[in-house]
């Protein structure tokens, strides 16, 4: 849609975009919003989307090798889930008038993000339950947030994955207990992976409130209702008396908690770490760009014959 | 049932549920690595529903071994060498490209459509009712992969060359579907299982029929069939990632 | 040929068989029989549901219109639409009923004018013929078997009382 040229009226309408947004209600596909709105929620709501899709790689190699059948069919289901939340997702982003090609595109080319978390490798079987428990634990509290958000398709998009996600981090905890409390290998086989994940999990609630510039705008737009902070502190206070109780270490030897504030307080955040791998430097970022890459060009053939088919079929009979 | 009648059934459900294991493995191989998203999400639907049918035949096998000492689904899955499996051949072969994959499933999903209305009226009650169950997934399997199958064979130039390329691989080997046990007589007899002969005339008459209409040509059906018993290299490599971590700690709780 | 992710349908479902079908999002496919297929997998993994729609993104036509009017497709000549309203800001599109017009936009203002009655946000109408649905008598093995799969809800697994358990342990410990 284009600007208005007079100024006035362009600042009456975001006033009154924000105003509706300030009484909860919801701005849907074809409202008028500002472009910056517009353009932020669709990088938002892309990236989820990408992190969805990514988010497959490091679970899904681990399907072959569940140690029963119960497993199996539980994380196959579970990274179908995740295959399913990406559509939803793309669909939301589609709403705004971003399309499936574009965005598939600027994920392949590297220009576009998606969780950096996925940038870890998973080493062994007990990272799957750790995965679960820890991280789609962190997803649930950021899409809780985000299913309250003023865009109506991506508010509706994280309620559906919300309501799905639950399983994900309960099967993941339901592991991760039943192996802190199996043989001395099973323990040390999750210590080792909480060891690994712990960290990489306090970073997905991103850079620190003094160091997130968009904050306050997300805000205003409805779009983030809680801090990187608060919910950080939220995770932390529910995992760690768990963890504690697990008989699991987490490894983090500042962590106390503190009387005044009722909160376990970690150590600090190695933010170098967080910078080196959002920037590409990650321990597995290469592999799983590699992967996706590969999995598109491998379909090209595939996607381009349903299409084929599908014109032969609609050409009208010759008479 | 007589015992001897009991073990010669769990044999055969034995085979099938073998069949339905491995296959779900090979096929949940392509999570992540599909075409499109859409099919990330439906062919591992496929391979989740497989995974159900294991179960459940895994399960009437037990039952049926109970007295022998017989062993729990996870054992049979996680225990056992390449040599004891009972799947046909063509279940373990690598996953091949999206248009070997879709053929053997949909060749499965046809296979299954030809057994199930025998099974579900077995005498067997137990067998009857996981027939029934199998059945109601069974009929959206073959739906979704008998419409792939037509429209790669239909497609371009290229997904046709590798459809066919696919059947010449598989169209000898499916036949293995309908070779019948040594005991199998017994069981056809004592109304536990459908007769094989009369399945494989008229599932190859439907698959003829529909792969030419199709556009792809059929090989001929030269060479010799192996047997359940006989397995392949392929079966050895899928077994020691499928089984890697529950041997690593052989009797631990997942 | 370029690569495309296929065309975009929209998805119907209906929950239940006195309800209506609501949109619950789209899909990427190449045909309609693939739309119908997929859409099942994509939104059906959890119960409940009993029939399902998919329809073609570019076959619809929107009130209040967004953007450049969509051609119709071929000569006017009298046909049956859908009409799919869209009541609130919070509800989702749903449909309701046909009627048989000339054109698209004969369809369109056919729609407004018989809405009248009700508050509405958005109306969509596309021609009736390019809804592909699913059989009723489907319905069992389509959406059936979700109901099978208990593994996909929360309550299938005991966390809260193994941790509840485990948490009373330690706290006798730590007495």
């Amino acid at each position: 849609m284009a600007e208005s040229t007079n100024g006035r009226s362009r600042d009456s309408q975001v006033a009154e975009f924000e105003a509706r947004i300030a009484r909860g209600e919801k701005i849907e596909p074809g409202d008028w919003m500002p472009d910056d709105y517009r353009r932020q929620l669709i990088r938002m709501i892309s990236q989820h989307a990408h992190s969805e899709v990514v988010g497959m790689l490091p679970e899904g190699a681990w399907i072959t090798r569940a140690p029963n059948l119960r497993r199996k069919m539980v994380l196959l289901a579970k990274v179908q889930d995740e295959a399913g939340h990406g559509e939803y997702l793309y669909h939301a982003a589609e709403t705004l008038g971003a399309s499936r090609e574009e965005m598939i595109d600027e994920l392949l080319s590297g220009r576009a993000k998606y969780s950096n978390i996925f940038n870890y490798p998973t080493l062994t079987w007990a990272d799957i339950g750790v995965i679960g428990y820890f991280v789609d634990g962190a997803a649930i509290l950021n899409q809780t947030m985000l299913a309250r958000c003023s865009y109506g398709p991506y508010a509706r998009a994280n309620l559906r994955i919300c309501a799905e996600e639950s399983f994900h981090m309960k099967q993941g905890k339901e592991m991760v207990i039943r192996l802190s409390q199996g043989s001395p290998e099973q323990r040390a086989m999750v210590q080792d992976a909480v060891n690994r994940w712990w960290w990489p999990t306090l970073m997905m609630f991103g850079p620190h409130d003094a160091d997130s510039p968009n904050t306050p705008q997300l805000v205003r737009w409805g779009i983030k209702t809680r801090t990187n902070d608060e919910l950080r502190q939220t995770f932390v206070n529910n995992l760690v008396p768990e963890l504690r109780a697990m008989g699991l270490s987490v490894p983090d030897p500042d962590l106390h908690y503190d009387e005044a504030s009722d909160n376990w307080l970690p150590g600090a955040i190695d933010w170098d770490e967080f910078w080196r791998v959002v920037k590409g430097d990650g321990p597995v970022n290469d592999q799983r760009m590699a992967d996706r890459r590969q999995a598109h060009e491998d379909g090209l053939w595939v996607r381009q014959a349903l299409r084929a088919y599908a014109e032969k079929q609609a050409q009208p009979a010759p008479t | 049932m007589k015992p001897e009648v009991g073990q010669q059934l769990a044999a055969f459900l034995l085979g099938r549920a073998d069949d339905e294991l491995i296959l779900a493995h090979r096929n949940s191989e392509w999570t992540g690595h599909a075409p499109i998203l859409e099919e990330d999400i439906a062919f591992t639907n496929l391979a989740l529903d497989e995974m159900g049918h294991a179960q459940l035949l895994y399960g009437l096998f037990a039952q049926l071994t109970e007295q022998d000492g017989g062993q729990t689904p996870d054992q049979l899955i996680y225990f056992r060498e390449a040599p004891a499996f009972r799947n046909v051949q063509m279940a373990e072969l690598p996953k091949g490209d999206w248009a070997y994959s879709m053929l053997r499933q949909y060749l499965f999903d046809s296979v299954e459509a030809a057994w199930l209305p025998g099974l579900q009226a077995s005498a067997y009650r137990p067998l009857a009712e996981a027939a029934a169950k199998i059945a109601a997934e069974e009929r959206y399997h073959l739906r979704h992969t008998q419409a792939w199958v037509r429209r790669l064979a239909g497609g371009t130039e290229e997904s046709h060359r590798r459809m066919q390329a696919a059947l010449d691989r598989q169209w000898l080997l499916a036949q293995q579907w309908f070779q019948r046990l040594p005991d199998e007589d017994g069981l056809v007899a004592a109304g536990l299982i459908p007769d094989a002969g009369d399945l494989a005339a008229a599932w190859s008459q439907t698959q003829m029929a529909f792969l030419e209409g199709c556009g792809l040509t059929l090989p001929a059906l030269d060479g010799r069939l192996p047997t359940r018993q006989e397995h392949t290299e392929h079966l050895v490599d899928l077994l020691s990632e499928l089984q890697q971590v529950a041997r690593a700690h052989p009797g631990a709780e997942w | 040929m370029n690569d495309t992710q296929w065309p975009r349908f929209y998805v119907f479902k209906q929950d239940a068989t006195d309800g209506p079908h609501q949109n619950c999002g789209s899909i990427h496919a190449p045909d309609g029989e693939m739309a119908l297929l997929n859409a099942r997998d994509v939104f059906v993994r959890r119960p409940p549901c009993v029939s399902l729609w998919v329809l073609p993104a570019d076959a619809i036509h929107r009130h209040p219109p967004s953007g450049p009017p969509l051609k119709d497709h071929g000569k006017p000549r009298p046909r049956a639409y859908a009409v799919f309203v869209k009541a609130d800001h919070r509800q989702p599109h749903h449909f309701a009923g046909e009627l048989e017009a000339d054109t698209a936009q004969e369809a369109l203002d056919q729609a407004v004018s018989e809405q009248a009655h009700s508050s509405w946000v958005e109306l969509w109408v596309a021609p009736a013929s390019q809804l592909v649905r699913s059989d009723r008598e489907d319905a069992d093995a389509w959406f059936g078997p979700a109901d099978d799969k208990p593994y996909r809800h929360g309550s299938f697994y005991h966390t809260e009382s193994a941790m509840r358990k485990l948490m009373s342990a330690s706290a006798d410990d730590e007495a």
